[in-house]
This record gives C-alpha cells, structure tokens and sequence, in this order.
C-alpha cells in the first residue's frame, strides 16, 4: 500500500479487507490520538484504554463505513464521544475542568529558572508548556490539543466536540492566550 | 487594545508555524502509545478478516457437501423403489402389459414360462365373444397383468368358445393324460352326451359335474392345489385320489368296472380298502356293480 494514500482510501481498502491498510493508518494516527486521550484525560492508564477502545471501535466501524467527511475529524470524533460516554457510564468528571486564571501565572512564576544549557532550556520549556496545558480548562485544552495534533479548522473542531463554531473558536483562542502569556512569562 | 492584540496574535497561530505551536510538537513526539498497545490493536484488527475468511471457505464448501450428499441419496432412493418395483410379482407381469416399463418386454415374451404365476387376478374375459363371461371370481388386488398370464394359458389351449366343440391340449398336458387317454375319452364321451341332454358346457365337451354351473358361464371354481376335483381333472394314470369321500370313491371305481376298466378298478378298491379298512363288507357289495368280483381284491 502506497504511503501517499489518503486517510480515507485506506480505511476503505481496509473495509474490503486490506489489513495492510490499517496498519498504515494505525502508523499515522495513533501518537495524535493517543496524546488527545492522554490531555483529555490526564492519566495513563485510562488514556490506554480508551485509545484501544476506539481503535477497537474503528475495527468494528469499517462495514459501515463511507466518506462523510475528513477520516481523522471521524476518528476524533469517535474518540471524543467514547471519552464523554466513559465519563458518563463512571460517573467520573474529568481532572481539571477548571483551572483558575491566578494559579496558571503562579505555576509559571515558579516555574521560571535561567537554565545555562539550550537543550535544558528547551526541556524546561516543554515542560512549562505542558505544565500550563493541564492546568487550562479541559474544554479549552481539549481545542487546542485537537488543532495540535489533529491540524483541525475550527469548524472541524466544533463538530468533533459537537459545538457551535463560534463556541470552538472561543475556546481555542482563550487556551492560545493563556498558554502564550504563560511562556512569556518565563 | 490588549483585546486586539490578541486577536491578531491568534489569526498569527491559526496560520500556523509559530513559537506556541513548534513547542507543543516537540513536546508532543516524546509521548507515543505502549508497544504492546500496538500489537494488541493491530492483532485485532487482522482477525476480523481471518475470521472472515476462514467463514468464507467453511460454508460453501458445507453446502456443496450437504447437496452431494442429498442428491446421492435421492438417486438410492429412487434406485431402491425401482428395484421394489421389478420384484414384486404382479409388477413384473405389468412389464408386459402395455403400462410402460416396456425395456423388458422383449426378454419376458422370449422366455415365457419365466412368467411367474399371477396371483393377484384369476379373471379372464373372453375377447370378442358377446358373452364375455368371466371364467373365475375376479379377486379384488385384480390386475391386468393377472388377466393376461391367463389369457395367453388359455389360448394357449385353443379354447374355441363360439364353433369348435374340441379342446386342443398343449404337448405336455397330452402326454400326462396318454397313462389313462381312455378314460378320459370316456368320460368326454359322457360329457359329450350330458351336453346333448343339456347339462354339460356347450361348446366345450366338459361335463356338467366338472366346475360348471351353468351354460352360460365358464366357471372353474376356485380350488387348492391338491383338492379332489383338480387331481381327478389331470388325474393321468386313472388313480382315484385317497381325499375322495368313500361313497364316491366307491362310484367311481363302479363307473371304472362298469366302462371296462376292471383292473384299475380292482386297483382302487384296493386303495380304498386301504385308506378305509373298516368300511363294512356288505355296504362295499351293496355300493359296487353286481359282477364286481371281489374274489381278486383279497389277493
């Protein structure tokens, strides 16, 4: 199977039974997908299971399968509804769903050292970064990690989150301030 | 202003490439699912296809084998009918019918003593005569078949119903009935005279006592093989049957004395002694013709 091959062509090779296509789809999204689950959720172990879970579920999908729209906005979308549902089925909320404006800036006040080496410097700030993203509500995190590593619009991220676009783009442009101001603030 | 410079700083990160973005992706490559996530997801995925296939091959090799089986079945069974079909009797007489089946037809007239007998009609109607009178009771399992062994039986002695007045008789009944040809004549002789005072069949030269009841039917009873009228019909040699009851016995060797016959007649009263030792002296002297000598019998 050619690497050039959309998304799409080759979950419809895998529906007529190429299992060589699903590898390579598996090969392409599932670092995005897992780190999604991972921000989503904030815990290994269940970003694990909900990450075989939707794979699983995508297995299951392809007889039914049609070009509706983009794979990966299907895939997140898939994703996002089997994290909501687990929540719901729990009764579990997630981690951080609100984070106060005072303690992200009071995070990075701490956080900020002069490192003498660049690469340090570099961890550090990834560090930083991810730090500030558990800390953003999980709404804003949630847009923001689906641009990142999904590359999505904002009206593909309000329809994988099943908002309004208005309400996508809102949130995605509150967690980009906030994430800004806070690696300014090193 | 604050408000709009953040606008503008986040057009500038929609289109993409800025400091925000190249952060988060390398912070992101450090973060990839467990290995042995990979093979589990990937593992599931290929079953489904073998599971498929090995579902793909399994039924329609399944149903070619059930249907094989099914029509090879069929086959015996048909098979199995047919051969009942050819055994039993009368449907081997149906082979010569003109009811179908006629593969056989040629073999069955070749050989026609291979002809079982027919048991299930004792029916013949005579063609072309307007009497057309049953010769026996007509058995209710009547067939055709049955019908016709008769028929060629008794064309094959020449019965001639409406002009001759004789009997042809197949070789071999003539040569069973040359032993006693001449009692025989007699006693044609003697149905021959019945038939001119009205009590034999017309036409036929049997006598009235000989099965027939009436001048218009042709009627044989039904007998068991063995029973006193059939021996004494084919009786070859003269020999009264032992069966007979002991005054017709004792008529009969009196007809035999009185017609020339006197040996066998002497011959049967010794029979007759034989089978009834006890019968008295004086009522065997009062039953037999006068001159009956039965000096000799003592010998």
């Amino acid at each position: 199977m050619a690497e050039n091959v959309s998304d799409e062509g080759l979950m419809l090779a895998y529906r007529d039974g190429d299992s060589g296509a699903f590898d390579l789809l598996y090969k392409r999204h599932k670092g995005g997908l897992y780190r999604y689950l991972l921000r989503k959720c904030s815990d290994h172990g269940l970003a694990e299971e909900l990450f075989q879970d939707v794979w699983v579920k995508l297995v299951k999908a392809r007889e039914t399968y049609e070009i509706r729209s983009k794979f990966t906005t299907w895939l997140y979308q898939l994703a996002h509804n089997h994290t909501v549902d687990y929540y719901r089925k729990h009764k579990l909320s997630i981690v951080i769903n609100r984070t106060d404006e005072e303690n992200i800036f009071n995070n990075m006040h701490t956080r900020a050292q002069d490192q003498p080496d660049v690469s340090a410097v570099i961890q550090q700030q990834t560090d930083r970064l991810l730090k500030l993203l558990d800390q953003l509500p999980s709404e804003q995190r949630e847009a923001f990690v689906l641009r990142e590593e999904g590359g999505f619009s904002v009206d593909e991220i309000a329809k994988i989150t099943s908002v309004n676009s208005e309400t996508a783009k809102s949130r995605l442009r509150y967690a980009v301030n906030k994430l800004r101001a806070g690696l300014k603030d090193e | 202003m604050s408000n709009g410079k953040n606008d503008k700083d986040f057009q500038e990160y929609l289109r993409g490439d800025t400091e925000l973005s190249r952060r988060y992706q390398q912070a992101g490559k450090l973060q990839e699912p467990p290995g042995y996530l990979d093979k589990r997801i990937l593992a599931a995925a290929e079953a489904v296809f073998t599971k498929q296939k090995k579902r793909n091959w399994y039924v329609p090799v399944s149903v070619a084998a059930v249907m094989l089986i099914g029509v090879s079945l069929l086959f015996r069974i048909h098979e199995g009918q047919e051969q009942q079909l050819f055994n039993k009797p009368e449907m081997n007489g149906m082979i010569n019918n003109e009811s179908g089946l006629g593969m056989h037809d040629k073999s069955v007239q070749k050989n026609p003593e291979t002809l079982p007998a027919a048991p299930a009609a004792d029916v013949y109607h005579a063609p072309d005569d307007s009497r057309n009178v049953p010769l026996i009771r007509e058995t209710p399992e009547g067939s055709t078949a049955g019908k016709r062994i008769l028929k060629e039986e008794l064309e094959s002695l020449d019965v001639q119903h409406n002009s001759g007045e004789r009997i042809s008789i197949p070789a071999e009944k003539k040569e069973l009935s040359r032993g006693s040809s001449e009692s025989f004549i007699k006693k044609q002789d003697k149905a021959d005279s019945d038939e001119s005072t009205g009590r034999g069949i017309p036409g036929t030269g049997l006598p009235a006592e000989s099965g027939v009841q009436s001048s218009g039917e042709y009627k044989l009873e039904e007998q068991p093989v063995g029973s006193p009228a059939g021996e004494k019909m084919f009786e070859p040699s003269g020999v009264i049957s032992t069966t007979l009851p002991a005054e017709k016995w004792l008529e009969e060797i009196s007809n035999q004395w009185n017609t020339g016959n006197k040996e066998e007649a002497i011959a049967n009263l010794r029979r007759f002694l034989k089978s009834y030792p006890e019968y008295s002296k004086p009522e065997l002297v009062k039953r037999l013709p006068n001159d009956f000598d039965l000096s000799n019998i003592a010998q």
